[in-house]
């Protein structure tokens, strides 16, 4: 893990990626798109499970997110995210794409138009911008936002001071819509898989379907996997992570060719050891003094 | 044609989350009290009696303790009768009975054990999904009870390193909130690396909040380092939380109030709001948080009831007795728990904080002499 750090700069930003390889064979590449909020380091346990099953990871930073690439979360643009996104898969293409949650959006975004992507897996995907942050929010921001009422410079997005430029960069790149969901997907070209959960409050399996099924009609490959009584905290309850990065896995070991049922499913307890066994290394690195005390 | 094009969306559907598992994926869980104060228990009822008859089905020792007692969970209709259920005394886990082990013995489970000396140590056995369930009560806490909802928070971890401790709980925990918050442990060898931390929160932004989780002794004992050099200016955002015990160093505990202003000042905290304790004990499979305003918020998935140390009958609401834990979350072991702390539960308690729910008071630790009369009462389990 961690095997590899790579910078990329974007005019005068820093776009900071980290690459992790499988111990044995390797089966393919994925790059993990983080979900809003969450550094590349967070990623460590989805990182962590893609290279049990043999595939290279690919995860980063974004800019005006937290972790350590340029700017704070304040600044964070959903244009811009899907910008560092087709910046990382020019370090790896062929790589299959993992989009989580909001990222899922901008993913679909940067991979319009490319061939140079295996498939894409979405888990909890956002398909419609202005349903998911009104019911994260409890107000409909983007109605705000095209009705010229006033609303405040700073909005808390799950526990995030967020500019409100992020609401006014989503509307003018059409990010909003769920027709702009559908016209990225009738441009994205290889094989798409939606995981969603049939529980999820903030974002609506029924919109999914109806994505899906549109970009479907318009010819593209699309497959919708509907997990049964999840909810949209998979980083509040473990149990439904795995539930939801297992069923990733397997698309990805899929669409590399691999057979999906030879999953290697790790227990948590071998990712508490895996991150003990990091972490103290990190530490032993940077030389910690321990017996001053 | 359009059916052709029909034909290239596959749908699927994977049925493998448990409904207690959405529970513990729902978010604001904790304000399930707010909208009606019965559906708390109606969810307690639901997910107990479901983990009464998983454990009676897997566990034949628990199932013969629960038939010698004729207890059967058809006789759990309302939220009072879950005081019935038969509950394991933590001797039980220290004496390695029978009827603490669910499940085959061929599943894999790790043990984990309290710290303590040889013969008073209770050994746990957790599968996967009752570790996983554990670090969603932690993730659920300290979302919805410490009011920390950003992933990217740092971690100072103040509790013994696993490869110092192996297994032992506190540890474990901190090694597992490691998979999920950026954390730098600064023990080892039970030495607290003092310069390295002290450094390292003096580096933090001035705006963004950290969580500080050790043991109270070593938290003092920071607060003193602080007290001889200069109070730190960290944000208020900030949470300074107390886990485990003091051990060893009893003879050095101080009153809770001293004790928060002290940290509160060395940390250079406008008030004593940051400063949280926290609840749990290996034998308990979900972690209780203190809010803002010191209160021990049960959460909606288990029961706390305070128990008459003789008869073990439940006390009603603000009585203090010997407090007893049913946790439907534990696959592997039956989480039906007679601590020794002894405390009260003050019920549906409407807290500032904004939860409505069970609040509960730790008053003390029992000793061996207070709690043999309950103890006689169970030791014969698994016999
Ligand atoms: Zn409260």
């Amino acid at each position: 893990m961690n095997d590899e750090e790579l910078t990329l700069t974007l005019g005068t930003d820093k776009l900071v990626v980290t690459i992790d390889r499988p111990a044995g064979e390797e089966r393919g590449t994925v790059l993990i798109v983080p979900p809003f909020g969450m550094s590349a380091e967070r990623l460590f346990s989805t990182a962590y499970l893609m290279t049990l099953n043999g595939l290279r990871v690919y995860r980063f930073d974004p800019r005006n997110h937290p972790g350590r690439s340029t700017g704070s979360i304040e600044a964070f643009r959903l244009s811009e995210l899907a910008i560092d996104t087709a910046a990382v898969l020019d370090l790896c293409p062929g790589a299959v794409v993992l989009g989580i949650s909001l990222s899922s959006r901008a993913v679909m975004r940067a991979l319009a138009g490319r061939d140079d992507w295996r498939a894409v897996v979405l888990i909890t995907p956002v398909v419609d911008l202005q349903y998911t942050l009104r019911e994260v929010m409890g107000v409909d921001l983007v109605r705000i936002v095209r009705s010229g009422e006033e609303f405040p410079d700073r909005n808390l997005v799950l526990g995030y001071e967020v500019d409100k430029v992020f609401v006014n960069d989503s509307i003018e790149h059409d990010l909003v819509e769920p027709a702009d969901t559908v016209a990225d997907l009738l441009r994205c070209r290889r094989p798409i898989v939606f995981i969603a959960g049939t529980d999820d409050p903030w974002v609506n399996m029924e919109d999914v379907r109806k994505v899906a099924s549109q970009a479907a009609r318009g010819g593209r490959s699309v497959e919708v996997i509907a997990i049964q009584a999840a909810t949209h905290q998979l980083y509040r309850n473990p149990v439904l992570a795995t539930a939801y990065f297992n069923c990733a896995v397997r698309q990805c070991l899929r669409a590399t060719g691999a057979d999906p049922d030879k999953i290697v499913e790790p227990s948590f307890a071998q990712i508490i050891a895996a991150a003990e066994a990091q972490r103290m290394d990190l530490a032993d690195r940077a030389n910690l003094e321990m017996y001053d005390g | 044609m359009t059916d052709l094009h029909e034909i290239s969306l596959q749908e699927s559907v994977i049925e493998d989350i448990d409904p207690l598992d959405t529970i513990l994926g729902t978010d604001e869980i904790y304000q399930l009290g707010n909208k009606d104060a019965d559906a708390i228990d109606a969810l307690r009822l639901r997910f107990t009696r479901q983990a009464v008859d998983h454990h009676r089905q897997h566990n034949p020792a628990y199932d013969r303790y629960c038939e010698s007692l004729g207890f059967g969970s058809h006789r759990l209709s309302s939220a009072a009768d879950l005081a019935t259920i038969p509950l394991l005394s933590t001797g039980l886990f220290k004496r390695g009975d029978q009827a603490i082990r669910t499940g085959s013995g061929q599943d894999e489970v790790i043990l984990t054990t309290s710290s303590g000396t040889l013969g008073t140590v209770s050994v746990v056995p957790r599968d996967d999904v009752t570790l996983k369930r554990f670090f969603a009560s932690v993730a659920i806490g300290k979302r919805e009870v410490l009011g920390v909802e950003t992933f990217d928070r740092q971690v100072f971890d103040l509790t013994p390193a696993t490869r110092d401790a192996p297994n032992v709980w506190v540890s474990y925990v901190m090694a597992g909130v490691g998979v999920l918050y950026t954390t730098r442990s600064y023990v080892r060898r039970d030495v607290l690396a003092m310069k390295e931390i002290v450094a390292d929160l003096a580096a933090v932004p001035e705006n963004e909040g950290v969580n500080i989780v050790g043991p109270p002794p070593l938290l003092l004992d920071l607060a003193k380092y602080l007290e001889a050099r200069g109070p730190l200016r960290l944000s208020p955002k900030s949470l300074i939380i107390a886990i485990g015990g003091w051990k060893r160093r009893e003879n050095e505990i101080i009153d809770r109030t001293v004790f928060d202003e002290r940290l509160a000042a060395a940390f250079g905290f406008p008030d004593t709001a940051p400063i949280r304790d926290s609840y749990n004990m290996v034998e308990l499979n979900t972690v209780l948080f203190e809010c803002a305003f010191k209160a021990k918020h049960s959460p909606p998935w288990i029961t706390v009831l305070a128990r008459d140390p003789r008869t073990l009958a439940a006390m009603p609401s603000g009585q203090p007795g010997l407090l007893s834990f049913l946790d439907p979350t534990p696959l592997s072991y039956p989480g039906f728990i007679l601590s020794d702390d002894f405390g009260t539960v003050v019920q549906r308690k409407q807290c500032p904080c904004g939860i409505t729910g069970d609040v509960v008071v730790f008053e003390r630790r029992v000793n061996r002499i207070e709690s043999r009369g309950c103890a006689l009462k169970l030791q014969t389990i698994g016999a």
